[in-house]
């Protein structure tokens, strides 16, 4: 049986618990939202990166196919001039590779968060690869 | 006395929950709002670089025109974003070697999450571009 300087021991040992515990709980979800919405911008970020990175490759990787056909590969100086033209339009910059038919290019986003992030890139990096081939699938008819 | 308490903690309970859930409510709303923002954003991009493509692949600026417009609206409407207002413009020739972009605006409603300060709509831009391919297919 519960006497009475018990119970009121019990209610004074619990007295304002409620509210730091509140408070904590409000403090986790807040960095929940933070992280969720900063992780979407940078998701969003990269997403762009690779998809300024994919166009540029592929116009790199746009070749004379008659050149193609006598087995000649990228002329470097044509394959950076196009890409840079494609990343011009993207307002982004980003460095590009060439090795034979296959070109590489990398993109370089600057993260625009919503909120302050540190924790968090402050720039993502796309990749995309492009190859020059004959015909659509590289098995051209009489080639 | 413990009596005394519990007359004065009597029917905090119920005004404790009716904030909580009020500021659970608030912390849903924008979060929601927040990610619509964040998710649309992202499918305006994805539209736009679709309708870039789609210009590339056309050899008068006004089919270019016209099939950025119909392939953007097609996309957006598949990821189920509804614009109130969408425009969608073409800058660039389409000539073989030449970069085509196009710039796509779309206002949506959220009007549903106004209560936690989004504002009653938003304008999301998104730009693709693409290079027009030096040989293509088909006839011009």
């Amino acid at each position: 049986m519960t006497t009475i300087p018990e119970a009121r021991e019990r209610t004074d040992r619990d007295r304002g618990s409620v509210m730091p515990m509140a408070a904590i709980l409000v403090a986790f979800l807040m960095v929940g939202i933070w992280t969720l919405i900063s992780a979407s911008q940078q998701w969003t970020a990269r997403r762009e990166a690779y998809a300024a990175a994919a166009a540029a490759a592929r116009a790199a990787a746009q070749a004379d196919p008659l050149a193609l056909r006598a087995g000649a590969v990228l002329d470097p100086e044509r394959a950076q001039q196009r890409a840079a033209e494609v990343l011009a339009a993207t307002g982004y910059t980003g460095s590009v590779s060439i090795d034979g038919v296959t070109v590489s290019v990398s993109v370089a986003v600057d993260v625009d968060y919503a909120f302050p992030a540190p924790g968090f890139a402050g720039q993502v990096v796309g990749t995309a690869t492009a190859v020059a081939r004959r015909g659509v699938t590289g098995q051209e008819p009489g080639g | 006395m413990t009596g005394i308490d519990d007359q004065r903690d009597r029917g905090t309970a119920g005004v404790d929950a009716a904030i909580a859930v009020t500021g659970l409510l608030m912390v849903a709303f924008f979060v929601v709002g927040a990610l619509r923002i964040v998710g649309t954003g992202g499918d305006v991009d994805a539209a736009a670089r679709a309708g870039a493509r789609a210009a590339a692949a056309a050899y008068d600026p006004a089919v270019a025109q016209a099939a950025a417009s119909e392939v953007v609206a097609g996309a957006l409407a598949d990821r189920g974003v509804a614009c109130r207002q969408l425009a969608v413009s073409t800058v660039g020739d389409v000539r073989p070697g030449s970069v085509v972009r196009v710039d796509v605006s779309c206002t949506v409603d959220l009007g549903d999450v106004a209560l936690v300060g989004f504002g009653a709509s938003r304008t999301l831009n998104g730009t693709g571009v693409e290079y027009v391919d030096l040989i293509r297919g088909g006839a011009p």
